[in-house]
């Protein structure tokens, strides 16, 4: 066990178990969509680095051929393009090139860093998706300037999510030793802490009347 | 060399030749038992199609590319149920666990003809374990699709979802067995502790006014 990615993953595991048992809770509590959406992703990212973990700690290697925690990490994110969707006051996004500059970076970013691992078509959806969230919570933020109002912090901590995991696949491409703490595992937790912190912003959202 | 579509068709016939005498919730059973039993194994011509695509041997397949087959492959039949049938949302779950003993049933077949019935200790507690991660897969679809299709905002992004919690469950009970000591008895039970729970929480939850259907 004196691998420090180990004690990252049950880092991050045991974070987002609590802020899903939290998030569940407050949904039920406040009858909240939103926190219940919440929930599920955050269920999902958790699922998804439990098996990482339990690969790494058993088979002593991270699981290389095929896509199970990738999986599960893609449908946390589908349940936050889900919840980006549920704020959104219009039903219809229009185009604005700017948001849709940084979604077209971002998708390029997500399949250049191969998020999702070697596969082209993993990483393209997860770009996909990613892109989405970054496009809308964008717009919702230059709307929001636009027109005086100061911009949601979910919005800015959404994007900020999105660019920090594209950071962990980046920085992981430049780091060969995971056995002690390096930058990877500064971003790492990081990420963690972001992902956490969205409740508080939605919970904030569910107790407004 | 196992002649498993041999297998199939003598286990499948019987069964598919009593629907023509029986009807109602009892003739549906047998058919999704069924369907169950044949994406069994169809999800073992897939697997072995990656496998050899992978060029990965037998432990890191069941890891890692039996999981996200079997699941997917489990769920299309069910889809096909609700998207095409309509039914209402107490029938979906009974639906999705059919579809589950179905394939566990030929699992365990196939298990049987590969290794042999000899030892019967070891068979009890796989026959368990692997029926019972089905099951529990079977009934976390069954419950999940049938809420989220209910709610249909939720459709789409939480059969999605509900299909990567499956898929994780079962990489992590694959996971658990293939190793030793005491991850491999946790394995062996957790399943079967979480099949028990789903089962307390239905008793005790309508006691505060929470129903899982």
């Amino acid at each position: 066990m004196d691998n420090f990615e180990i004690y990252d993953n049950v880092f991050q595991t045991l974070s987002l178990m609590g802020m899903m048992v939290v998030s569940g809770a407050a949904g039920l509590k406040y009858s909240s969509r939103k926190l219940v959406v919440l929930a599920c992703a955050y269920g999902s990212i958790m699922l998804g680095t439990l098996f990482y973990m339990l690969h790494l700690t058993i088979i002593g290697d991270i699981p290389r051929i095929f896509y199970v925690s990738e999986i599960s990490w893609m449908a946390g994110y589908l349940f936050f393009l889900f919840l980006v969707i549920l704020r959104q006051e219009r039903k219809n996004v229009d185009f604005q090139p700017v948001p849709a500059m940084l979604a077209l970076f971002t998708l390029a970013a997500s399949v250049h860093s191969e998020v999702m691992g070697n596969s082209i078509l993993m990483s393209l959806a997860f770009g996909v998706i990613a892109s989405a969230i970054v496009y809308i919570s964008s717009i919702r933020i230059r709307r929001a300037h636009l027109s005086g109002a100061h911009p949601a912090a979910f919005d800015r901590m959404m994007i900020a999510v999105v660019i920090l995991q594209i950071l962990v696949y980046f920085v992981s491409e430049y780091v060969s030793d995971f056995s002690t703490f390096n930058l990877y595992f500064a971003v790492d937790i990081l990420f963690t802490l972001s992902l956490c912190s969205l409740f508080r912003m939605i919970r904030k959202e569910a107790q407004q009347p | 060399m196992t002649y498993i579509e041999n297998v199939f068709i003598c286990i499948s016939v019987p069964l598919l030749l009593s629907l023509l005498l029986v009807k109602g919730t009892q003739r549906r059973f047998t058919l999704l038992l069924c369907i169950g039993m044949g994406i069994c194994m169809v999800s073992a011509y897939v697997n072995s199609f990656f496998m050899v695509l992978y060029q990965v041997d037998g432990v890191t397949a069941a890891i890692e590319i039996s999981p996200v087959c079997e699941e997917i492959l489990k769920l299309v039949p069910l889809l096909f149920f609700i998207l095409i049938f309509e039914p209402e949302p107490q029938e979906i779950t009974p639906a999705a666990i059919s579809i589950a003993v179905g394939f566990a049933t030929f699992e365990n077949v196939c298990y049987l003809s590969e290794n042999g019935a000899g030892n019967f200790t070891f068979l009890l507690i796989r026959g368990m374990s692997a029926g019972a991660i089905h099951i529990l897969c079977g009934i976390a679809v069954g419950y999940g699709i049938a809420y989220v299709f209910r709610q249909r905002w939720l459709a789409v992004t939480g059969t999605v979802g509900i299909l990567g919690a499956c898929i994780v469950f079962h990489a992590i009970y694959n996971l658990l067995v293939t190793a030793e000591g005491v991850w491999q008895t946790v394995g062996y039970m957790f399943p079967s502790v979480l099949i028990l729970c789903i089962f307390g929480s239905r008793i005790l939850l309508p006691k505060v006014h929470i129903r899982l259907e």
